[in-house]
């Protein structure tokens, strides 16, 4: 049963409390069970039912935290038909009925309260609900002004979903569109060069003039495509590997972290082993983190299709005197003949994948002076290996 | 460069159609032109979307072929203002980074055919036949 406490005990309370009188809502349940029927399902036959019901219930006395939390002048604003103070209480009203008439003890919902200055505020509603017919005329309801948490979760989701969408944004997908529109460019100025000046060629009156400007043209756009090929070394050239001294397991947790919305999305648990003891290693942090995400991203995508359970795993372990990492995922696996060229660029086995992810991955790895390989049981998941020396 | 007079038609008659390509790239604008030339079009090559639409203002090319990724205007917001002055005016897309939305919204908004570079050119001369009829 409720407890009983005297007011001046509910006055102190730093949280608020809302002392209500449920008694017909108790009385309605008990009359619908014992005619057999199901209250919630029963009360959403006929419009104005759950209405009707919801305006019997009355709040019949508040704390001073409530006052408080409502910027109300006094409790007597707040003390009456629950309809009438709280309007939005009905959305949550049936939660609570469903909630009573399967005899659960204890109940948490979130609702709006309206404020004195006219907002409306995200309150968590706590409720013990009542195990006796006697105790619903006098349901203790704590309530909690959340707005605040609400909106920094709000604000927290947001950077996260941005953060993600810059990550992206300027990685791996950056890279495919700049070098796919720079390449097939070029490459489509070749095959139509060459396509027109065999055309010229083979006039009933060969256009020589016209031949020689296209496969002039041909050369120049061959070399146009060599170059792209050169600024992108360049590129990665310019990033070249800063190393530093790094602890493997915290730089695991940073990428486990990075990659949680990837997993979430696969539906795929993730899980760290770690060796007690690892040695640091010596790589360039942002590298590092670049490798991990990319192999554990495509281990959440491997197993994506997977039926349940779908697991993936970052093992580390001291190796050889540096630290092996290991991404393990229980998907499909890969073919042997397919093992050997996932690190070829351009060679994707995913939809809509430009297959340089990987071929950054190892080149990154071995700029590192690491090592990155793949094994897989084909049916049993697939497993990445990086390998990183200690730092000295 | 911006736009290049009518080549003189290898059979020059009046009724050649003439095909208007619009792309940012300046090697396939060249090569464009000599394909099509080759086989016999009048060709008239746009570096943007601006100066193709002050020309097509004055006069209707038979075709345009024009590319997706251009700075300022693009080609699936210059094939929408094509389609309100010349509403029958077959137009192809090209682009370099094919994406399965861009060409289904090509495709919905009349786009004869999407190209994805490097296309093959036999294909494009096929489909050219088949808007404007072919040329010599």
């Amino acid at each position: 049963m409720p407890p009983q406490m005297p007011p001046d005990m509910l006055d102190q309370a730093g949280i608020s409390v809302w002392e209500e009188d449920w008694s017909e809502v108790g009385q309605a349940i008990a009359a619908l069970r014992a005619a057999g029927l199901e209250p919630v399902e029963h009360l959403s036959t006929a419009p104005g039912l759950m209405e009707a019901l919801h305006a019997t219930v009355r709040i019949t006395r508040v704390n001073q935290a409530a006052l408080h939390l409502t910027g109300a002048a006094e409790a007597r604003r707040l003390t009456g038909p629950l309809a009438e103070i709280v309007p939005a209480s009905i959305s949550t009203f049936p939660v609570w009925v469903a909630a009573m008439a399967r005899g659960e003890r204890f109940l948490r919902v979130e609702s709006h309260l309206p404020h004195a200055d006219g907002t409306l505020r995200d309150c968590l509603v706590m409720v013990r609900l009542p195990s006796r017919p006697e105790d619903y005329a006098r349901l203790l309801v704590c309530v909690a002004d959340i707005t605040d948490y609400k909106a920094d979760q709000a604000r927290l989701a947001e950077a996260e979903r941005e953060s993600h969408r810059a990550f992206r944004a300027s990685a791996v997908g950056m890279l495919t569109a700049a070098i796919a529109h720079e390449v097939n460019n070029p490459l489509a100025a070749v095959v139509t060069n060459a396509e027109a000046a065999l055309r010229w060629l083979r006039r009933a009156t060969p256009d020589l003039a016209e031949a020689e400007a296209a496969i002039t043209a041909l050369i120049q756009d061959s070399l146009r495509a060599r170059d792209v090929v050169d600024r992108t070394r360049l590129l990665l050239a310019r990033n070249a590997a800063r190393p530093a001294a790094l602890e493997a397991r915290a730089a695991a947790e940073d990428a486990l972290r990075l990659v949680e919305h990837d997993l979430r999305v696969a539906g795929a648990t993730a899980a760290l082993h770690a060796a007690p003891d690892l040695p640091a290693v010596r790589a360039d942090p942002v590298h590092l983190q670049q490798i991990l995400t990319n192999l554990l991203r495509n281990a959440a995508q491997a197993v994506e299709g997977n039926a349940l359970p779908r697991h993936v795993a970052l093992h580390l372990a001291p190796h050889r005197g540096g630290v092996l990492m290991r991404v393990a995922d229980n998907g499909p696996g890969i073919a042997p003949e397919r093992l050997a060229r996932v690190f070829e660029p351009f060679f994707s086995t995913k939809a809509g994948g430009l297959g340089i992810g990987l071929a950054i991955c190892r080149a990154c790895a071995e700029s590192n002076g690491g090592r990155l390989w793949a094994t897989s049981t084909e049916g049993a998941g697939a497993t990445f290996h990086l390998l990183l020396p200690a730092a000295p | 460069m911006d736009a290049t007079p009518p080549s003189p038609p290898a059979p020059a008659r009046e009724a050649t159609p003439v095909i208007a390509v619009v792309d940012d790239d300046q090697g396939i604008r060249t090569a464009l032109h000599s394909l099509l030339r080759s086989v016999g079009y009048r060709v008239r090559v746009f570096a943007d979307a601006p100066s193709f639409l002050a020309e097509a203002a004055r006069e209707r090319p038979d075709c345009l072929v024009t590319d997706i990724q251009m700075p300022g205007m693009g080609g699936l917001e210059l094939q929408r203002a094509v389609r309100a002055r010349y509403p029958g005016l077959p137009v192809i897309i090209i682009t370099a980074f094919p994406e399965e939305a861009i060409r289904e919204q090509a495709l919905a908004d009349g786009a004869l055919h999407f190209f994805a570079k490097p296309f093959e050119t036999a294909a494009m001369l096929r489909c050219l036949a088949d808007a404007v009829g072919s040329a010599g």
